[in-house]
């Protein structure tokens, strides 16, 4: 039985630059390093120091707060940088690939053995083999402990934020290890695992026939963990159940059939600045001068890692971060500026309401570019944002009340659904940042559960 | 028009932090913005963002006005007109009308435009382009012989009480227009209401033709004794539904044309600048309620009862202040739900106001004003009923 789930409140914006399913991999790169500050809440606890050789799995790191979880190298050679930024913060740690760069052996398991292992076992060796922190933890999407059982686990093939790897390049060759790794997810929550997928992947719902146990329908974001459970949740119990992308369950389902620590996945580089937006394999921990090799851009640029919406604005001198799988380029700022904007007809400006021509082109492709597109303002309550809203919750009367200091009523009304997925900010004509002032309000919130 | 652009940079540092000028900044804003957009662009995720913005969002409703604002300006001219025995050419009466109505749209702007920015001088914010809706619509809801001087007590009433004072845009609970012509309305009834108000004479004080009267259909309606038959008095006094409908009649500037406020509606819907809901619940409160009072409606009920729904619609300023003033974002629900049942009762509660209390003929403007008193009550019951059928997460 495959439940159809229709998400709604939806928005695709038809960004251009679409990568295509092509795939090609990028060649071996000099470094490769790891953004230890853009892992969220972990308190990082370094276990190598500057000149150290290491091998492939080699404990580079791991949270002060549960040592269980651990992060690895991946790469082998010579960490030649530990960059710390401010009140001594990891940031960034960076290996110098050797020739032979070594590999650390983790224990195997066979699809036998994992019938008969104890929980707690398999576990182990996940979080040892440096794949734990992939399990994240809703409402706050903490990476869980690794002794809690899960009320359920919940997978999503597919990602819908513009632009992510696509399900269908990804487990092309990977059949097997997504069948052993929702074994693994199955041990794990004591059976309690959800697979959902995207309605028209007929690909995923050939190969894998009763795994997939959702389809989720609608345009972005329907594909987030956070929205599936929204719709299939039957009960408050399953508020705290953990997710984990297609992807990186592939990454923890080779961990455990090879026995070495995964270095390989498919990202894309996306977004309208570059020449050919495609699918790549790369490196774990790749650096994005490597990622953007062989373009050239003449225009002001932004680079983001992670898609348009939630990825963060890097520089080519960094390194794709541990949980991101996605490279957009963007025009930074305008090309040029208009002259009495309002009166325009806009038959070349996208959006989401009916205030332009656009709104009459059918299907196309937009190119955007970063301007903010207006002036912050005041909360007009227009009704845009509950539109866009994929778990139902009133945006604008959630960021009144957080402003207002009313942060327990806001969880009340249902602010702990939110899967942040920027639809509510990318539509808002005031321009009010509501994704920032819920993310502040969630690191609030974690702080003072830890305390 | 690069003139233009390199001037406003040369002047920037003089408004930005630490510039001589700095105070003024959000006027600077204002109107660089106004002219170029604005440049900045986003510092976190999203990192694209919709093209609309509250400029564009307010010019909508303004393009809107349109119809209403050429009309009143027309209408106000005809009746001067028609008044003072004139000819009746279209050029020479819309000229008029542009002589009556203009002043009292300059001096809104400029008296209410002033509190704008003396405030956000104050608060140290951008100036909202709300503004902008508001000084269209007070003047509208005026009869073209107000005084400018009150024209200027009413439109500062509206901006600093119906709105500052409570923080400014966003933040009103009240429809600053409607709060001030409501204001004007209490304080100077004699200049507000009557037959003599509605046909400007100070442009041809010489002579007044014998046979005009300046009655509106409300105040015909309102007069009509208990043994008439109602619709018959307003067709005998000149007003059938048709010209209701086109609205060459007596009345505020902006409100009397029934076609050219749905020309506006048409506009505010297909964009979605105005909620549909609203303006479509207004209608079914205001006809179910005119329906009930024709239901009992007999010998001993005052012959406003047995008025029809039809005419009820056509009336005053439902129209207008249905498509206009009731869908005002800030002081209306935010709710779908919440919009049907105060589109509701405004048109119920307008002609109720109408056929109880003749007193009050304008029945519209103090039902929207009572409902977008009770706008966040609505609104709060409902999200609790919302809240029922969610599956409850908390910490």
């Amino acid at each position: 039985m495959r439940l159809p789930l229709k998400v709604k409140n939806t928005f695709d914006i038809q960004l251009a630059g679409k990568p295509s399913l092509k795939i090609r991999a990028l060649s071996k790169p000099n470094r490769v390093g790891v953004e230890v500050a853009r892992i969220p809440y972990i308190k990082p606890k370094l276990a190598v120091k500057e000149g150290d050789r290491v091998k492939i799995g080699r404990l580079l790191f791991y949270d002060k707060n549960d040592p269980q979880i651990q992060f690895l190298s991946p790469g082998g050679g010579v960490i030649t940088k530990i960059v710390f930024g401010e009140r001594h913060q990891l940031q960034t740690i960076e290996i110098t690939l050797g020739e032979n760069e070594g590999y650390e052996t983790f224990r195997r398991i066979s699809i036998n053995e994992l019938g008969k292992m104890p929980r707690e076992e398999v576990a182990a060796v996940i979080a040892k083999g440096g794949c734990w922190a992939y399990f994240r933890q809703f409402p706050l999407r903490v990476i869980p402990s690794l002794n809690e059982i899960p009320p359920a686990i919940y997978v999503t093939l597919d990602n819908d934020e513009p632009y992510s790897p696509q399900s269908e390049v990804f487990l092309k060759n990977k059949i097997e290890e997504f069948k052993f790794g929702i074994e693994v997810l199955k041990k794990l929550a004591n059976g309690n695992v959800k697979v959902g997928t995207r309605s028209q992947n007929e690909f995923a719902k050939n190969k894998f026939e009763s795994l997939i146990t959702h389809t989720l329908s609608g345009d972005y974001p329907a594909q987030d963990p956070g929205v599936f459970l929204y719709y299939a949740k039957t009960s408050a119990n399953e508020n705290k159940s953990w997710y984990i992308k297609g992807q990186d369950l592939l990454l923890i389902a080779e961990l455990l059939m090879t026995g070495k620590y995964p270095i390989e996945r498919v990202i894309v580089l996306a977004g309208c600045m570059v020449k050919k937006p495609q699918h790549f394999t790369a490196r774990t921990g790749i650096s994005l001068e490597k990622v953007l090799e062989g373009n050239s851009f003449e225009a002001p640029v932004r680079v983001i890692a992670g898609g348009v919406f939630t990825g963060y604005q890097v520089t080519e001198e960094g390194y794709l971060g541990f949980y991101e799988t996605a490279v957009q380029v963007l025009q930074e700022g305008k090309e040029k500026e208009d002259f009495l904007p309002f009166l325009k007809l806009g038959q070349d400006k996208a959006s989401f309401s009916r205030a332009f021509l656009s709104k009459i082109v059918p299907a196309f492709q937009w190119k955007m570019d970063t301007s903010l597109n207006g002036n912050e303002r005041a909360c007009i309550e227009c009704g845009h944002c509950p539109q866009v809203c994929p778990v139902e919750i009133l945006p604008q009367t959630m960021m009144k009340w957080i402003t207002a200091g009313e942060t327990e009523s806001a969880i009340k009304m249902g602010f702990l659904d939110c899967t942040s997925c920027g639809l509510c900010t990318y539509v808002c004509p005031s321009k009010i940042e509501l994704d920032s002032i819920f993310e502040e309000t969630r690191e609030i919130l974690i702080k003072e559960l830890h305390k | 028009m690069k003139w233009l652009r390199r001037f406003f940079k040369h002047q920037e540092p003089h408004f930005v932090k630490g510039g001589r000028f700095e105070k003024l900044f959000p006027l600077f804003e204002a109107t660089h913005s106004f002219l170029f957009g604005n440049s900045s662009v986003t510092k976190k995720g999203p990192h694209v963002r919709d093209n609309l913005d509250t400029k564009r969002y307010m010019i909508m409703v303004v393009v809107a006005l349109l119809p209403c604002i050429l009309f009143g300006i027309y209408n106000a001219g005809y009746h001067s007109h028609k008044a003072a025995g004139l000819d009746l050419g279209m050029l020479s009466v819309f000229m008029t009308g542009l002589r009556i109505v203009l002043p009292i749209f300059i001096v809104t702007f400029l008296v209410g435009g002033l509190w704008e920015v003396l405030f956000s001088i104050l608060r140290k914010h951008e100036i909202n382009e709300g503004f902008l809706v508001t000084g269209m619509l007070f003047p509208l809801t005026l009869p073209p012989t107000i005084p400018l001087w009150m024209v200027a007590v009413g439109i500062t009433f509206g901006v600093v009480i119906g709105k500052e004072v409570f923080g400014g845009t966003g933040r009103n609970f009240l429809n600053p227009a409607l709060t001030g012509r409501a204001f004007l309305f209490f304080a100077y009834p004699a200049h507000m209401s009557g037959d003599a108000v509605w046909a400007s004479l100070s442009l041809v004080k010489d002579k007044v033709a014998d046979a005009f009267s300046g009655a509106t259909p409300l105040a015909v309606a309102s007069l009509t004794s208990p043994n008439q038959n109602i619709t018959d008095e307003l067709i005998n006094a000149g007003y059938t539904l048709r010209d209701l409908f086109w609205g060459l009649i007596p009345g505020s500037i902006g409100e009397t044309a029934v076609w050219a406020c749905l020309l506006g509606a048409g506009l505010l819907i297909l964009t979605g600048i105005g909620s549909w809901r609203t303006m479509a619940a207004c209608v079914i409160g205001g006809w179910g309620m005119a329906w009930l009072f024709n239901s009992i409606a007999g010998s001993q009920t005052p012959p406003l009862f047995s008025l029809g729904p039809l005419w009820h619609l056509c009336m005053g300023g439902f129209v207008f202040g249905t498509v206009f003033m009731a869908t005002d974002p800030v002081s209306s629900p935010s709710l779908p739900e919440s919009q049907w049942i105060y589109g509701i009762l405004i048109g119920a509660m307008t002609v109720l106001i109408r056929t109880i209390n003749p007193a009050y003929p304008e029945g519209m403007m103090l039902a929207i004003l009572i409902m977008n008193v009770f706008a966040p009550v609505i609104d709060h019951m409902l999200l609790q009923n919302r809240l029922r059928k969610r599956i409850p997460n908390v910490l």
